[in-house]
């Protein structure tokens, strides 16, 4: 009995203790910056499928290279043919493997802002 | 209403989602003012859960309501700030004795006085006590919406409602005890 007439006051309490957003430009601050995010993320996704572009056009590019490479007769100062394709594809793989490291990372990045 | 504002801001209409933002900036405020203790923050906190409310008002089923699925955003939010904050901080959470609160005295009081108290008050519990009174006494004292919303289950919301309410008997008496 007790517990339920202490139930009823604190509901009255606490209806009486609404809180109002004490900063008047709240609504107009927040509506600019969903504004400002949807440009951000246009571009971002604008900027994201670029790169992934680029990635798969710089990959087949290296790719064909190294084959050019591999079947030319060229010779560099006193490097032979099989150093220099060495060297480039050295360069290659670790270029590869950094810029994959960076696409998976965007492509985290974009998973979890998409979930809640 | 929710519903006709939701399908507006689906179809590209992005002034239509004010509505929201005008509806349910109050309550969001105290839900993550209860949690963090701080007006900057929790405007940010509530700004910060607009933003993602609106980016993913296409994901949202109309299984719960609107104000469920938001505050539980705001929630969310509140709580990982909160965590953020703890890393930083050494928190001191003060332990209240078990005193015996007589509530009457609180019909004595003048209105606004009544309201100033209740909020320092809140201000003073720890973050889930103050949560869990907020959203169960301002959304229609409904315990599934809370459990809903937090995430936490039926029997632990009911066990820390009964200890909130009884810290806020307490704190609201030594509150008193000093004001006068």
């Amino acid at each position: 009995m007790q517990e339920n007439s202490s139930n009823r006051l604190l509901s009255e309490l606490m209806q009486q203790s609404k809180l109002e957003m004490p900063f008047s430009d709240f609504e107009e601050t927040t509506m600019h910056r969903i504004e400002q995010t949807m440009v951000q993320e246009v571009t971002v996704s604008r900027d994201r499928k670029l790169s992934f572009v680029f990635f798969v056009l710089g990959t087949c590019l290296g790719l064909v290279l190294n084959t050019i490479l591999q079947r030319s007769e060229y010779s560099f100062l006193t490097l032979s043919t099989g150093t220099i394709v060495l060297v480039f594809q050295t360069g290659f793989i670790l270029l590869f493997l950094i810029q994959l490291d960076k696409h998976s990372t965007l492509i985290k990045q974009w998973l979890r802002r998409r979930q809640v | 209403m929710d519903d006709l504002y939701i399908k507006k801001v689906c179809s590209g209409d992005r002034d239509a989602f004010r509505y929201f933002v005008k509806k349910y900036k109050d309550m969001a405020f105290s839900v993550a003012l209860s949690v963090v203790k701080d007006e900057f923050v929790a405007q940010e906190i509530v700004q910060d859960a607009f933003v993602k409310a609106y980016r993913n008002l296409g994901s949202f089923s109309n299984k719960s309501r609107f104000s469920t699925w938001f505050y539980r955003i705001v929630t969310n939010e509140a709580l990982m700030r909160l965590k953020k904050v703890k890393k930083e901080l050494i928190s001191f959470t003060e332990e209240y004795p078990a005193e015996i609160a007589d509530e009457s005295f609180l019909l004595e009081i003048a209105k606004e006085e009544r309201a100033y108290l209740v909020n320092e008050a809140l201000q003073r519990l720890s973050p889930k006590e103050s949560l869990v009174l907020r959203l169960f006494y301002l959304e229609e004292e409904n315990i599934k919406e809370v459990c809903e919303i937090t995430g936490w289950t039926e029997a632990n919301t009911k066990v820390l409602l009964h200890r909130a309410r009884k810290s806020l008997f307490t704190v609201l008496t030594q509150l008193m005890k000093t004001q006068l």
